[in-house]
């Protein structure tokens, strides 16, 4: 079969006549998983999402002149069933002119959290993402192609919000949808790369409100009961986007340069209502908002890189980006309390017209110097940079308008032996003049360290320290901030399949911010942030026998800090028999465990073992 | 090792791509008469195709663009006398790649500086396409284990509890980095000058009526992480009121910092990202 194939393969490639025979190739496994759950199931589900079932653990489909013109056909397809998500991927190449690619995927989300949104979030929904990509290449300089893609979001999320006084509970339908499509043109075989594209993009957002909880207060006990909770609105933007790059590849002068334009137009349009029954009885009052909303925003960005080899062992480079953002958003409209009784109702309007901003513009230049002698090197970056912000979220809100200006120089220098050796030691130190949010920086400094040894082509060592430090005045918040992390790893990659690897990551976050608020008489406070982790992984494979291999691993996670120190394991084991029979087989397992140190009710401990039968044709 | 029929294959060929082909190059021919079962191979994978444009066979040079002109090592067949061969580093091996992928170097040297430092060629990422590859576009690795051993640290985060994950595999790196300096070229459809985060959370693209505006200014990451985090929603805080009030010090007064319900402000507040209709964000 193998010398067959070898042979029309080889006749096709070099143009001779071709076979009648269709070509067909591809695998398939698919699984069946047992899993049992001891302790906090959604808990796990948030964390992993997995479940007991089946699924498709590969399938892999690679089709050749089946049709006359149908160079190749491929399939691949993993996923569904008892994983959170899977995924397609079609491609065809056909005449070798044009081809195909349509990528799909599915991923499913699941929350909840008795620690979170009062304990009465819920999210159960799923992404579909749908891609495709059209292209010719029958030119010689020029390649043609068509995108397109189809992003959906649907499920229901329950939540909290600020009802008749207190905190009521509503479920949302999700609906939610962006299709795009997008043609572009790229040069080919031409001193300078060009790609001009131009895409439009249409999204909807028609999410159903309904209520929650039977209308009861997510917490306590409220003698008004929510009984309506509409949103059939709908909202909806227009995107046109339009880009251009260039890319001029010399052996001295590399040149990048990108432009893009797009708008975004977001149209409104509201009925949302929400009433109570008062104290359960027959009167009702309830919040109905009659609004229409716009918002335009507008995006202009340019980026351009000069990269200059002077000589052999100095090189320059030169970089500037701009760009500028704007949305002005209006609302009309009116909100109604609408008061209603047996005998009637009254509807008591509000004028809802209000208007925002947004803008940001951000520019930087950098230029980069960068010398090598030998196995050594330093290199050497300035850059200087602004940005403008300013909004105004409604009129009863005040006006921001803030200008930032931002300096750094950083340094690296660097050793490289080939493959057998190379080591980093890196230096950066940025400074803003002020602040646009009372958490960000005055300073940054950041030193890192990394080194990789290869003593052996088969064996690799690596190591890596960062250090990083961030604070900014006691006037604005006091922000202390400190960033360490350290990691270790030993890989080795053998003969016939071994190979083994250790690593340990380990990261300390600390952060202090100080807070001021009322509660109810003003408050000085601080948000203090502490993390320690550990994360230790391991993971060897080894042939067993001609036929039988072994893999197994696991992941330790522990974070020792104040906040939310924790453990999380995660092992598995998987022996499979491949080429000795018919089917292939495979048995794997996998267990995970998460303890937190502050109390039981997030822990969990996981096993899920199983079976997967495959073959390949 | 040469089947006879590939042989017999070959003396079939016309001549015709002989003589375009510069001095000292000896064409794909003859090389397939040592080498079949890998020009076979290379013929069927990607490269193969995408070389044999319009239905044409594989191109005489097809061989020779990567390895250099093999006329020395057609009358000679040591290693050393192609580019290369086996045994070769990847930086040598790389050389070929930028025959025709100038442009992705272009992007590599311009603005991914680090990459090149660290000696990073494109066979350390990237097969040659001599045999099949565990991913496409011909990549050494899976799509999500391609920078894992570089990346080491960041390949940690993805094991935190609330991570960017599907089931126990991690999310593909290029799903948000454009590893060749964010010159991919071609069309794909990007999400320039906004978040990478949008391409998959399209609902929080906005615009909206009422921003919040650090989402448009410091972006998704003022308040999440976007590897992973031991915090739900992949938060920077466990507590969420802290991460709001590290920048709100002016709430009102009848916000009573005791009370149980005001202790989540997002369990009112709920339009955290951005509202239609509400300029105070209570609901979408």
């Amino acid at each position: 079969m193998q010398r067959w194939l070898t042979r029309v393969v080889l006749a096709a490639a070099l143009g001779l006549p071709v076979p009648s025979q269709a070509q067909l190739r591809g695998e398939i496994a698919a699984a069946f998983a047992w899993q049992r759950a001891d302790g906090n199931e959604a808990e796990f589900a948030n964390h992993f999402n997995l479940e007991e079932g089946p699924f498709l653990e590969r399938f892999r489909l690679d089709l050749a002149r089946v049709f006359v013109g149908l160079d190749r056909c491929e399939l691949e397809l993993e996923g569904f069933g008892a994983e959170p998500s899977g995924r397609g991927r079609l491609r065809v190449d056909w005449d070798r002119e044009w081809s195909l690619r349509l990528d799909y995927s599915r991923r499913e989300s699941r929350f909840s959290s008795p620690s979170f949104d009062l304990g009465v979030r819920r999210d159960d929904w799923a992404i579909t993402r749908f891609t495709g990509s059209l292209s010719y290449q029958g030119w010689k300089r020029a390649m043609l192609r068509l995108d397109a893609r189809d992003v959906r979001r649907h499920g229901s999320v329950t939540f909290p919000f600020l009802g008749l006084g207190t905190q009521y509970v509503a479920q949302r339908e999700l609906d939610e949808r962006l299709q795009e499509v997008g043609f572009s043109l790229a040069t080919r075989d031409l001193p300078v790369a060009i790609v001009v594209q131009q895409d439009f993009a249409h999204l909807t957002r028609r999410n159903r409100g309904s209520v929650g909880n039977d209308g009861r207060p997510a917490v306590g006990v409220d003698p008004d009961v929510l009984a309506v909770f509409t949103t059939p609105g709908e909202d909806s933007s227009n995107v046109p986007t339009s880009r251009l790059s260039a890319v001029y590849h010399s052996e001295r002068l590399d040149v990048v340069g990108r432009a893009l334009h797009r708008r975004d137009r977001l149209s409104s349009s509201r009925e949302d209502e929400d009433s109570y029954d008062i104290g359960g009885g027959p009167g009702r009052a309830g919040f109905v908002d009659r609004l229409v909303g716009s918002a335009d925003l507008e995006t202009t960005l340019a980026d351009l890189v000069l990269a200059v080899k002077v000589v052999d062992s100095l090189r320059v480079r030169l970089a500037g980006r701009w760009q500028d953002s704007a949305t002005d958003a209006a609302l009309i409209g009116e909100r109604i309390l609408r008061l209603s009784g047996p005998t009637g109702s009254i509807d008591l309007p509000l004028d809802a017209t209000d208007l925002g901003h947004v803008a940001l513009t951000d520019g930087e230049a950098a230029v980069a110097v960068e010398w090598t002698g030998g196995p050594f090197g330093v290199s050497v970056r300035y850059h200087d940079g602004w940005r403008k912000a300013g909004w105004k979220r409604g009129e009863e809100y005040l006006e921001q308008r803030v200008k930032r200006d931002s300096s750094g120089l950083s340094a690296v220098a660097f050793v490289s032996l080939g493959r057998t050796f190379s080591a980093q030691l890196g230096w950066d130190d940025s400074d803003f003049s002020r602040f646009i949010f009372r958490t960000e920086p005055g300073t940054v400094k950041r030193h890192w360290a990394r080194a990789v040894l290869r003593p052996q082509e088969k064996l690799e060592l690596a190591v890596s320290v960062t250090r990083e430090r961030e604070d900014n005045p006691a006037i604005v918040s006091d922000l202390d901030a400190r960033h360490d992390s350290w990691g270790v790893s030993g890989s080795y990659t053998g003969d016939s399949g071994v190979f083994a690897t250790v690593a340990v990551e380990a990261f300390t976050l600390a952060s202090r911010v100080d807070t001021f608020f009322f509660a109810p008489q003003p408050t000085r406070g601080e948000s203090l942030y502490d993390s320690h982790l550990v994360a230790v992984s391991i993971r060897a494979g080894v042939p067993l026998r001609q036929h039988l291999r072994f893999m197994a691993g696991g992941v330790r996670v522990k974070d020792s800090g104040d906040s939310l120190p924790f453990t999380l394991d995660q092992w598995d084991a998987r022996l499979e028999l491949r080429d000795a029979a018919p089917v292939d087989l495979a048995l794997f397992l996998a267990r995970w465990r998460h303890v937190v140190a502050r109390g039981e009710a997030l822990d969990y401990d996981v096993n899920r073992f199983g079976v997967t039968v495959g073959g390949r044709f | 090792m040469h089947t006879p029929l590939a042989l017999a294959l070959l003396a079939l060929l016309p001549a015709t791509g002989l003589a375009t082909l510069p001095e000292g190059w000896v064409g794909v021919r003859t090389c397939a008469g040592c080498h079949d079962e890998t020009v076979t191979a290379f013929a069927a994978g990607t490269h193969g195709r995408a070389m044999s444009q319009r239905g044409q066979p594989l191109p005489e040079h097809a061989c020779e663009s990567c390895h250099g002109p093999g006329g020395e090592h057609a009358s000679d067949p040591a290693q050393a006398n192609i580019r290369a061969g086996k045994g070769a580093s990847h930086a040598e091996a790389s050389l070929g790649c930028l025959t025709c992928h100038a442009a992705q170097h272009g992007g590599l040297l311009a603005q991914s500086p680090g990459h090149r430092r660290t000696g990073v060629t494109c066979l350390d990422c990237h097969v040659s396409g001599h045999s099949p590859a565990p991913a496409e576009p011909l990549l050494a690795r899976t799509r999500a284990e391609t920078c894992t051993p570089c990346h080491r640290s960041q390949a940690a985060q993805f094991n935190l509890p609330f991570a960017h994950r599907e089931g126990r595999v991690p999310f593909e790196c290029m799903s948000c980095h454009s590893v060749h300096g964010g010159t991919t070229t071609g069309g794909r459809i990007e999400e320039l000058g906004r978040a990478a985060c949008v391409t998959c959370h399209t609902e929080k693209i906005g615009p909206f009526v009422f921003s919040h505006p650090p989402r448009e200014v410091a972006g998704c990451q003022a308040c999440h992480r976007p590897h992973g985090s031991p915090n739900p929603k992949l938060l920077k805080r466990i507590n969420v009121t802290n991460l709001c009030l590290e920048c709100h010090t002016t709430t009102p007064s009848s916000h009573n910092l005791a009370s149980p319900s005001y202790r989540q402000c997002q369990t009112c507040h709920t339009a955290v990202h951005g509202s239609q209709r509400d300029p105070r964000l209570f609901l979408e």
